[in-house]
């Protein structure tokens, strides 16, 4: 009897540590919706994913791919080039990843052009957080 | 009377060194701190004069910040830019901002820190092995902290190795 009080409890706990896990953030979750507006479509972690990984050649020649300062994993810390270390840009990481629109746009804006020569769309800017938002 | 002494000569020794202090201006303006200490440690502006400083805060060259696009809004670039030469070298008060101020000859604009007379002098091959630059663990001339565990507080002669040069003069 007591045993089984103990495996429904610590059921019950894991299930509520998965259901915070997944119930995502206020902020994050109007800028997704922002996002989507503008976009038109729903997003893909798959796409976000490809974007981060991917070789680019219209940006600045030290800086191919996002993972040339952030590291091949989302769940790793990056480092920039001179040096400084990043926290991870997964949000499993990094909790308030995400969350303040102008930290958003200012650093897709930044970083879109050092690495892809232009400015990100919408479209990339939700696949892409919604990838880091299940890492 | 020996213990007494010895005290005496601790305090005085503690004084010398509070005294000796941060020879450079401690970068406190949370604005500057935050975004030029993004990507690299917040540089004091006494490392380089006003016309570099105004220069590398023009939009066309934030866009091309060394290789990377570090764009400001207008109104956080005025305030940044107001700060950087409000307290470059030959303008904060001290000898280091005075030394880089007179190192760097009156025609000249650099950008970079590392290409000022004054700080290569002070690393110059003999002061610092130029391999060292190459290390994982340094991985950038820009990366200050890596050997001057003081420098965001304006502590510039640690050396890295405990503080023998400290300790030493």
């Amino acid at each position: 009897m007591k045993k089984t009080f103990v495996i429904a409890f610590v059921a019950a706990f894991a299930l509520s540590l998965a259901g915070a896990a997944q119930a995502g953030n206020p902020s994050r979750d109007k800028i997704l919706s922002d996002l989507k507006a503008q976009a038109g479509g729903d997003f893909s972690a798959q796409r976000g994913q490809t974007l981060f990984q991917s070789k680019f050649t219209g940006g600045k020649e030290d800086t191919p791919s996002c993972t040339s300062c952030h590291g091949n994993s989302p769940q790793t810390i990056g480092q920039t080039r001179a040096g400084k270390s990043i926290d991870p840009m997964a949000v499993s990481r990094t909790a308030d990843r995400y969350t303040d629109i102008e930290k958003v746009e200012k650093w897709f804006g930044r970083n879109c052009n050092s690495v892809l020569g232009r400015a990100c769309t919408a479209q990339e800017k939700g696949d892409f957080i919604t990838f880091m938002s299940q890492q | 009377m020996r213990a007494i002494l010895l005290t005496l000569l601790g305090l005085g020794w503690a004084a010398s060194a509070l005294a000796d202090g941060p020879r450079v201006q401690v970068l406190s303006d949370p604005l500057v701190v935050k975004e030029c200490g993004a990507c690299h440690m917040a540089f004091q502006p006494e490392f380089l004069p006003a016309r570099s400083w105004k220069k590398m805060m023009e939009p066309k060259e934030l866009v091309n910040h060394f290789g990377e696009d570090a764009r400001l809004t207008e109104a956080e670039r005025t305030k940044i830019e107001a700060y950087l030469t409000a307290h470059a070298a030959g303008v904060a008060p001290g000898k280091e901002s005075a030394k880089v101020a007179a190192s760097v000859p009156a025609h000249e604009s650099p950008l970079r820190i590392t290409e000022t007379p004054r700080w290569q002098q002070k690393h110059r091959p003999g002061e610092v092995n130029p391999a060292d630059f190459q290390s994982p663990k340094v991985k950038s001339k820009a990366n200050c902290l890596a050997c001057h565990k003081g420098a965001d507080q304006g502590l510039y002669d640690d050396e890295g190795e405990g503080n023998w040069r400290f300790w030493r003069r």
